[in-house]
Formats: structure tokens, C-alpha cells, sequence
């Protein structure tokens, strides 16, 4: 195992898949020359040359629809949006083209393709450079979700992701990019389909999303010097969702928590509290709980950033709480 | 019959094949055989069959909703692009698609349901084109309305700063379903569009084949040569409403208009003109009757899909490699 951090990861698994296919290729803003804002696709230019890492203009619905082109006609575009906030531009190519351009004309063609995008809050972005809208995206049949949580997921599923046939998301929240983590020495590449157990627990089961993983973790940490053992699940995977493994933790715990960084309201919690009620209700000794962030845009001033965001004493809060009943 | 002669007598045939095909449609909308929409191109054949007789059979094209001309000018079957259009299981989408109707072993890339779409998707076609190194060249059709969606500029512009073997083809006939292009759309002409991006257009009556399939030809031989995209711009008529079962909201006039530039009646004069004998056509025209009657037969003999069918499909099940 080596050390590596989380841009680090989404590099390698670029260069490597990329080294062995031919047919992927990089397009977004300022991911060429400059390696991409925040150093994410360094030295992929200079390795693989202009053709295949293609600075685009500030069209990202253009560029979205061009990966789409690209990908129904035989390329493995890996397209990069600055900020998930600015996805709403190319919404009608996320998910009308990308999404449904298979099943429409009848299983023809397949889109494969990776649309990369920067999300999450806690670093003074305000209202368009914070949110976190994996939750909008798994309301979408068609798309794969990706939500990684660690160096070692990023690099796993981008990894899986980069040979799959269909199109996929994958978020990467702000405040992961320096976040460092082992990951093997070989290759490797997860699963779509399995969610990881961080933490194994006996008393409430936390699942949490991407960034907030690290935050459940902490409380977990915390808890557990209070007596309470949290299970933490990290989803890793918005869509598919394995409900199979939150399931059977519940069945152990009787207790969830879910935590998330998008807004309370029609979130990824409310659909794992839906499954579970509706799958697992008398597994439950008390009522779900969603830790989340305030049904809000996100501020700007710390003060009220914090106030709106999840965090660990929200969680601990929570699980205190479900820990009553 | 000399080259010229023989060459206007296929795209006339084309475009009697169009046409009835698109009659055919009709008649199944009035036998209530069809569940969804058709946005008729009556008036507009000689657009698709004068851009799509020059392209080869790996040239990609992403088609425009008024008719199936782009369709059929490409090869695919009448019978089973009917059965889509009836939602039977034998249609191109196996029934889900409706108009959404692709064959990428013939080039056909499909339709986007939100107009406009399709200008990046063929953008990034003509990119795969030229990153495999072939010579194959891109189509995308769209009406004037479509030419004011915002991906078409941006689209335009990456076309050119990348030099894409990408031609945009409008068919303009003056309306966006009620709204008549004075009331939506600046003056300039859509050929002009390419102006702030250096992409050369022409503008040609879309109602005369020979007209559309000369740009046609240039657009194509620059593409093909690695020369970049073109704008050709068809002004035409449309017959008939936006959809079928539509009023006309004021379209009538043009509608009437067009009737007095018909594709195919300017087509059969220049075939007699030029020696061509009438019983020639009237049997090509024969022919093609048959082969609407065989399409019918098809589409009303064919099964609709399984409900469960419905979820067959979504997701690919392959994997590149290990």
C-alpha cells in the first residue's frame, strides 16, 4: 500500500486507463495546458497530447453534448464541469442525451462516457459554488452516481467506471482533493454495485455520502469513547444504490442515521429512509434520522456556512437522539 | 438516360418514396394505428434527399423531425420505421422511441427530443471522425426555430476552432410550430450564423434538389477534405401543420404558397425535359405504392413489444477489457 491523495488518485486511474485505451480522451475547462484547476489532470497533456486532452470553451452544455457524440459514435469521453452548481447548463444533455439516448433508439448505441464535477460546500463558495446535487442525479434512470469518499474509492470506481458501457457522474467534493488515503501498489478497480463498510458497529448504523464519510467516521470515533458503536457505511455509489448492505446493517443495529451533504428535503436520505421503511421497517427499534444540510442556498460567511452544513456534532446529535427511543 | 439524367431520376424516386412514405404515416394516424405525434414533411423532400445521396453509408447523420427523407435516403427500412412509429416490436427502437429512430450500421444517430440537441452531438461525431483519422463527414438537420437554441453557436464555434468534417443543414420554412421566423428570429440569414465563427454558409431553394445537392456536394468535399464545417440553409415550405392534427395558426398561406413549388412536380419536369418518359416514372411510382402497401402489411401484422419489455435495455451490459 502507498499514500496517496485523492487528486493524485483520479490521476492515476486517468492515465492508467487511458495509457491502455486509446479511445478516452479528456475535454473540459482548463483541463489541458494548466492540468485542470485544481491539478487533477496534470501531465496528461504533456503524456497524451492535445488530440486526447482538449481544453474547451465556456460551453458546458456544448461540450456535455459533445461528449455524447463522441461517446455514441465510439470515443470514451471523460468530460470535466468546473462545478456540479453549473450542471444545471447542461441539464438537457445529462439527462435527456446522456441518459436516455440508449433506450430511446432502442439499445443502438451505448454512451460511454464519465462526466466528472466538483461539489460540496465548506470553503466560503456561497450559493453557486457549494451545493451538492448527487441527489438530483439518482432521480435519473440511466446514469451511473459515483460519490467517492476516499483516495481508494476515487480511484477504484473512476477506474471501473472509465471501462463501463454506460454514462456515469462523478463527484468530487472540494474539500477531498488534498485529503490523503492508502491505496495499492497494483491496479484495481471496485465494484458499482457495493457499498463499503468503514467501520463495523453493533448499535446504530451511520450511512454517509461522499465528504460527510469522514465526518460520520469522526463521530463514530467519538461515540464509540461514550460507549455507543457506530457501523459506518460509505455508499460510495449514489446510483446503483445497495440497499442490501444498508439493509443487513440495519438488521444488525436497529438504528439509522443518514448523512449527506445535499439539502435535507428529497434527498439521498430521504430514498434510503423510503427503502428502508418500506423494506426493513420492523428491523428498525427507532425512527430513521437524515442528517443533512438546511433546506438553504449556502451562505457565504463562515459563521452561517457552518450553521447550514452537516458536521459531526450534527451526527452525534442524531445518533444520540435515535439512541433514546 | 445520361449520368445527369440517371442521377436526378434516383433522387426523384427518393423523393416519391418520401412522400408517400409520409402519406403512408397519415394514414395510419387516421386509422388510429399511432399513438404519439408526426410532424409531417410534405414540401420538404428534396432537403434530406438532396444533402443525403451523397453521403456514404458510414457518413453519420442526425436527422430532423419533419419526415423520414433522412431516414430513407440512408437505407433503412419503411416497414420497420412505420412499426416504430406504431410502437410495434419490429420498429427500429423495438417500441421505444416512437420518432426516435437510429441505425448507426447505416449512419443514422438518431433524434433528440429537445430540439437542438443534436448540433454538439454531431460536433462530437465529427470529432470521432477525425480522431480515427477517416474521411467520413457529419450531417446534422434543423429547422429555422432550432437555428435560435443556444447550443448552436457554441456548437458552431468548437466546430471550427477543432476544423470538424460537420455540415448544418437548415431547412428553413419560415415557421417554429405557430410562430412565424419574422417574430422570433433577427433577419440575418441562417447561413450568415456562421459568420462570427468563420464558418462559411450558403443559402439554396430548398424546394429544387439539383439547388440543395450542389451545395450539398461542396459542403461534403470540404468536410471530406479536412476543410471544416458549413452551413447550408434550404428555405422551403411546410405544407402541412407543426404535427399532424394541429391547426394551422396562421400557416395556411405559406402552406398554399408551397403547394406551387413542389420538390418532386419541379423534378418531374426537369426528367421530361430531358427525355426521360413518362411511363418510366409512372412505374418507379408503381413500385414504390407496392412497397408502401408491403410497409402497411408489415406494421399492422407486427406485435407490439411485451409490457415488461419496458424494461429490457436501459443500461449496456458491456465492459471494455478485462
Amino acid at each position: 500500500m502507498r499514500e496517496v491523495t485523492f487528486v493524485q488518485a483520479i490521476n492515476e486511474a486517468l492515465r492508467e486507463e487511458m495509457r491502455k485505451n486509446p479511445d478516452i480522451i479528456l475535454m473540459g475547462q482548463d483541463v489541458g495546458v494548466a492540468g485542470g484547476v485544481r491539478g487533477v489532470t496534470k501531465g496528461l497533456y504533456e503524456e497524451f497530447g492535445e488530440e486526447r486532452v482538449r481544453d474547451t470553451p465556456i460551453s458546458e452544455a456544448t461540450t456535455a453534448g459533445v461528449g455524447v457524440g463522441l461517446a455514441i459514435t465510439g470515443m470514451r469521453p471523460v468530460v470535466e464541469i468546473m462545478y456540479s452548481d453549473f450542471l444545471g447548463i447542461c441539464m438537457d444533455e445529462v439527462m435527456n442525451k446522456m441518459a436516455k439516448w440508449r433506450y430511446m433508439h432502442g439499445s443502438t448505441m451505448s454512451v460511454p462516457m464519465v462526466l466528472r464535477t466538483s461539489c460540496g460546500g465548506g470553503f466560503g463558495g456561497a450559493a453557486e459554488h457549494s451545493q451538492s446535487l448527487e441527489a438530483l442525479f439518482m432521480h435519473i434512470p440511466g446514469l451511473r452516481v459515483a460519490y467517492p469518499a476516499t483516495p481508494y474509492d476515487a480511484k477504484g470506481l473512476l477506474k471501473t467506471l472509465l471501462r463501463e458501457d454506460n454514462p456515469s457522474l462523478f463527484f468530487e467534493h472540494r474539500l477531498l482533493y488534498r485529503t490523503k488515503g492508502m491505496i495499492p501498489e497494483e491496479e484495481y478497480y471496485l465494484p458499482l454495485d457495493k457499498a463499503e463498510i468503514m467501520k463495523e458497529g453493533t448499535d446504530v448504523t451511520l450511512v454517509a455520502i461522499g465528504f460527510q464519510v469522514g465526518n460520520a467516521l469522526n463521530a463514530a470515533q467519538k461515540l464509540q469513547e461514550q460507549g455507543i458503536k457506530a457501523e459506518v457505511i460509505d455508499l460510495r455509489m449514489v446510483a446503483p444504490l445497495d440497499k442490501r448492505t444498508i439493509l443487513t446493517s440495519v438488521e444488525k443495529t436497529g438504528r439509522l442515521v443518514v448523512v449527506e451533504e445535499g439539502v435535507k428535503t428529497g434527498g439521498v436520505g430521504a430514498e434510503i429512509g423510503a427503502i428502508v421503511a418500506e423494506e426493513g421497517l420492523f428491523l428498525l427499534r427507532a425512527p430513521v434520522k437524515r442528517v443533512a444540510s438546511l433546506d438553504l442556498p449556502i451562505p457565504y460567511s463562515p459563521p452561517m456556512e457552518k450553521y447550514v452544513l452537516p458536521n459531526s456534532e450534527k451526527i452525534i446529535a442524531a445518533v444520540k437522539a435515535v439512541m433514546l427511543d | 438516360m445520361d449520368e445527369d439524367a440517371k442521377r436526378l431520376l434516383k433522387m426523384y424516386e427518393l423523393m416519391v418514396l418520401t412522400r408517400k412514405y409520409d402519406e403512408l404515416i397519415i394514414r395510419l394516424i387516421k386509422e388510429n394505428k399511432i399513438p404519439g405525434f408526426h410532424h409531417s414533411g410534405i414540401g420538404h423532400e428534396a432537403v434530406p434527399v438532396g444533402v443525403c445521396i451523397d453521403l456514404r453509408e458510414d457518413d453519420c447523420l442526425f436527422q430532423h423531425h419533419r419526415g423520414y427523407g433522412y431516414c430513407l435516403a440512408k437505407g433503412l427500412d419503411p416497414g420497420r420505421l412505420a412499426a416504430e412509429t406504431c410502437g410495434k416490436e419490429t420498429g427500429y427502437s423495438k417500441g421505444k422511441g416512437g420518432f426516435h429512430i437510429a441505425d448507426p450500421s447505416k449512419g443514422v444517430m438518431g433524434i433528440s427530443g429537445s430540439l437542438g440537441a443534436c448540433f454538439p452531438l454531431s460536433v462530437g461525431a465529427a470529432l470521432t471522425a477525425k480522431m480515427r483519422k477517416t474521411d467520413r463527414v457529419v450531417v446534422c438537420f434543423f429547422g429555422d426555430g432550432t437555428s435560435n437554441r443556444e447550443l448552436f453557436h457554441p456548437s458552431l464555434n468548437l466546430a471550427r476552432v477543432w476544423s470538424l468534417p460537420v455540415i448544418f443543414v437548415c431547412e428553413n420554412n419560415r415557421w417554429a410550430i405557430t410562430v412565424r421566423i419574422e417574430r422570433s428570429t433577427a433577419p440575418t440569414p441562417i447561413s450568415d450564423s456562421g459568420k462570427a465563427h468563420d464558418v462559411p454558409g450558403v443559402t439554396v431553394d430548398g424546394t429544387d434538389v439539383l439547388a440543395v445537392n450542389e451545395a450539398a456536394k461542396e459542403a461534403i468535399k470540404r468536410a471530406r477534405e479536412g476543410r471544416g464545417p458549413s452551413i447550408i440553409e434550404c428555405t422551403t415550405y411546410r405544407w402541412r401543420p407543426h404535427a399532424e392534427g394541429y391547426p394551422y395558426f396562421g400557416a395556411e398561406k405559406d402552406a398554399e404558397e408551397g403547394q406551387k413549388h413542389c420538390p418532386i412536380k419541379s423534378a418531374q419536369e426537369r426528367l421530361s425535359k430531358m427525355k426521360v418518359p413518362a411511363t418510366e416514372l409512372e412505374a418507379l411510382e408503381k413500385k414504390i405504392d407496392e412497397r408502401m402497401q408491403e410497409a402497411y402489411d408489415f406494421v399492422v401484422q407486427s406485435p407490439y413489444p411485451a409490457p415488461e419489455q419496458a424494461v429490457e435495455g436501459l443500461y449496456a451490459e458491456g465492459r471494455v477489457g478485462s
